[in-house]
């Protein structure tokens, strides 16, 4: 009876070595598979970015010749939200890099020959001061966040939260 | 006879346990080795990625915006078949004295290397082999990735960050209309068995060319 119970707790230990090391398996793994999506992720913010920054930097310096320089005052003080742009297959003009602020959020694709993986992608923008926090009132620098997570039909993200890619533009 | 009797329960559990345990070890050996592999793909995958993004960045440097097109052109339209840029050649000025410059030619040119069984199917290899010519010089070999690139892809992107598909002629009517170049590969773990989880390793980045021109914005950028 003394012997059963031993090899019974052997081979208890054994199946829960077995368990522990799926377990870390599957740990890995999703590791392995969140730090792509990372990889792309990040791909995609900057695609994004440049989107962003091709476009003026304020409404009021839309058009304006390099060598002039508008005044800070004439910057837009608050931002429009929920804009569908038409960089983004949308109809809004979005033509300043404000305009992208809260709008609505898109699914960019990360594609090659073999994969396809969705993105969903969101941009924050905000005023900046000297010190470089965030100021309530025009400055002439911005801050543009993009937040981009990835989207699957059939699972959740594996990028438990958005990735953040922050570029600050300057205006002189 | 009655010992095999007396302790065939204790038998059976030992065979078990051994079982378990050779599977176990041999589960951790392959995972291991693919840990090994997934390492090195990312790292040739980080070494390639490094290399080119100095390079792509260093295009149209100390060119001059203002001169005649095509000269103002930094690059030539990317050649692509089968789904992979096969050639592209972009331009950057050396400045060797006051008002004199000479210009440097690279070129990347993408070579088959062979072929890899991925989830059952044949999977074409590259390797990007980057070249090199300086002023009138002749073309030299200087560099290159590791052979198991699975797929390159460059493309020059407009102000919405859409492929364009003849920059070459699109940017020598309208310079400004080219924005940033965009780069994507993938490296293929250069071995593999059942316990590798990621067989390919990709990568993509976006550099910008040039500015519009019509206004002074310069930017800087982190993310996490």
């Amino acid at each position: 009876m003394q012997q059963t119970l031993l090899a019974m707790l052997a081979l208890l230990i054994t199946t829960f070595l077995h368990f522990n090391f799926m377990q870390t398996q599957v740990r890995d793994d999703n590791q392995i598979y969140r730090a792509e999506m990372e990889e792309m992720a990040t791909g995609i913010a900057m695609q994004t970015m440049e989107v962003v920054r091709a476009r003026a930097f304020d409404a009021a310096t839309a058009g304006v010749p390099g060598d002039s320089v508008v005044d800070v005052s004439n910057f837009t003080s608050s931002f429009t939200t929920g804009n569908h742009c038409k960089a983004f297959g949308g109809s809004d003009r979005c033509n300043d890099v404000d305009d992208f602020h809260e709008m609505e959020p898109i699914i960019s694709s990360f594609e090659t020959p073999d994969i396809r993986i969705d993105f969903r992608v969101e941009i924050e923008v905000q005023y900046l001061d000297s010190s470089l926090q965030p100021s309530a009132s025009p400055t002439n620098r911005k801050e543009v966040t993009i937040l981009v997570q990835d989207v699957h039909d059939s699972q959740p993200s594996f990028l438990r939260e958005p990735i953040q890619f922050t570029e600050t533009l300057t205006y002189m | 006879m009655l010992f095999i009797y007396d302790n065939l329960t204790a038998g059976l559990i030992m065979v078990s346990v051994a079982l378990l345990l050779t599977t176990l070890q041999m589960r951790s050996m392959k995972k291991s080795v693919s840990k090994i592999s997934r390492n090195v793909a990312k790292e040739q995958a980080q070494s390639f990625a490094t290399w080119v993004e100095d390079d792509l960045e260093a295009m149209g440097e100390n060119m001059d915006p203002g001169s005649a097109a095509p000269f103002n052109v930094e690059f030539e339209t990317p050649v692509d078949s089968a789904g992979v840029t096969t050639q592209f050649t972009f331009y950057r000025d050396s400045v060797v004295t006051v008002d004199s410059t000479v210009r440097v030619m690279i070129q990347y040119q993408l070579q088959k290397t062979g072929t890899k069984e991925i989830d059952g199917e044949d999977t074409d290899l590259y390797q990007v082999r980057r070249r090199e010519k300086v002023g009138s010089g002749s073309w030299k070999s200087d560099g290159g990735s590791a052979g198991t690139l699975g797929y390159f892809e460059v493309d020059m992107l407009n102000r919405d960050a859409q492929p364009i598909s003849n920059p070459r002629s699109v940017a020598t009517a309208d310079p400004d209309s080219v924005r940033s170049t965009r780069v994507r590969f993938s490296v293929v773990a250069p071995f593999q068995n059942q316990q590798t989880s990621l067989r390919i390793v990709h990568f993509g980045s976006v550099m910008l060319l040039r500015d519009d021109g019509t206004e002074t914005m310069t930017g800087s950028g982190s993310g996490s």
